[in-house]
């Protein structure tokens, strides 16, 4: 699917990035942390988002993320736009929630894929002593981050989702 | 070759641009895309923490032939239970850093799965160092 569809499908505006429209989008992914985002994403891929913060725009860049979707009609500040735009990061609103953004987009198609990237090849990855405490690798967050999914037929309704409701397992790319 | 940022704790604007600089310059001297991609992420993930959770701090990097070696040391607070702080989900980030999108528990975590070696030291009250190296293709892809 090509940033173009996604557009077309959400129904979205494009802030920044006009020029990166038939970039062909390989998954995509719902985020409300950051550290989940740096956690579950590969690069290639298409983020939505309702945190519209500077530093998410950081995150993607360090990602190679090819573009951002901020759900729920969120408006980016001129300076968040500016800072995509020197990262070269496409930017998108729509104003339909993230729980039905994500619906619609995996309904035509597009996929989530949400694995830990370096679970496979790091596991005879040298650690010191004292970091002993190793997370399972592995793991796959559950999707049941219970943000928007009331808000079936709300357009632009904007339920007061704080992303810190779904600690550990905010990454609902399905 | 090193690299040398400042990092101050607190400064949510000047966040991310040390991961970013240092980003930019290993793609400049050739580094691979994918590698070049788990050296920013270790490293914004170690400068947000000196952001959020520290006073000021130095993030430095050492880009050699083999490996990149990332350091994060900081002034601050340090780590009580460093195991404890490792475990996914465990963070102290107070409720306005939460609304920020961090407090996930999952930086340090991102660190260690990300890099190749991974070393973090810390004393109550003084401070806290990571470590980390990221081994780079044996060819070298340094010219
Ligand atoms: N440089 C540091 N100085 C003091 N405490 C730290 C430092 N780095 C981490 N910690 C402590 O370890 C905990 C876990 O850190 P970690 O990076 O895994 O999660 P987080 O920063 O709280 O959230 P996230 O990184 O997911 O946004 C922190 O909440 C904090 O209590
Ligand atoms: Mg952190």
């Amino acid at each position: 699917m090509r940033l173009r569809d996604v557009m077309r499908i959400l129904d979205a505006t494009v802030l920044t990035g006009e020029d990166k429209l038939d970039q062909e989008i390989e998954a995509a992914c719902g985020c409300d942390l950051i550290s989940d985002l740096l956690a579950f994403t590969r690069a290639r891929m298409l983020v939505l988002t309702g945190l519209v913060t500077p530093q998410i725009i950081r995150a993607a860049e360090m990602m190679d993320l090819l573009g951002i979707v901020f759900v729920r009609g969120k408006k980016p500040t001129p300076e968040i736009v500016a800072m995509a735009a020197e990262a070269g990061i496409p930017v998108l609103c729509t104003s339909y929630p993230l729980y039905e953004s994500a619906g619609l987009l995996f309904e035509a198609g597009l996929r989530g894929k949400c694995a830990w990237p370096c679970a496979e090849d790091d596991g005879g990855a040298a650690t010191s002593a004292s970091a002993s405490a190793s997370p399972s690798p592995g793991t796959r967050v559950d999707t049941s981050t219970g943000t928007d999914t009331g808000t079936s037929t709300g357009i632009g309704s904007d339920t007061d989702d704080k992303p810190h409701g779904a600690r550990g397992g905010s990454c609902d790319a399905p | 070759m090193r690299l040398e940022c400042k990092v101050t704790g607190g400064d949510f604007q000047a966040a991310g641009e040390a991961a970013a600089k240092l980003k930019r310059t290993l793609r400049q001297v050739g580094i691979d895309a994918e590698t070049a991609r788990r050296a920013a992420i270790v490293a914004y993930e170690a400068e947000m923490n000196i952001v959020i959770h520290a006073f000021r701090g130095v993030l430095s990097v050492d880009i050699s032939p083999e490996r990149i070696e990332i350091v994060a040391d900081d002034e601050g607070p340090g780590i009580p239970d460093i195991p404890l702080a490792m475990q996914e989900g465990y963070s102290t980030a107070p409720e306005h850093i939460r609304e920020m999108g961090f407090g996930a528990g999952l930086g340090l975590p991102n660190m260690k799965r990300y890099s190749d070696e991974f070393h973090i030291e810390s004393t109550v009250g003084r401070g806290t160092n990571v470590r980390m190296v990221i081994n780079l293709p044996s060819k070298g892809s340094l010219t």
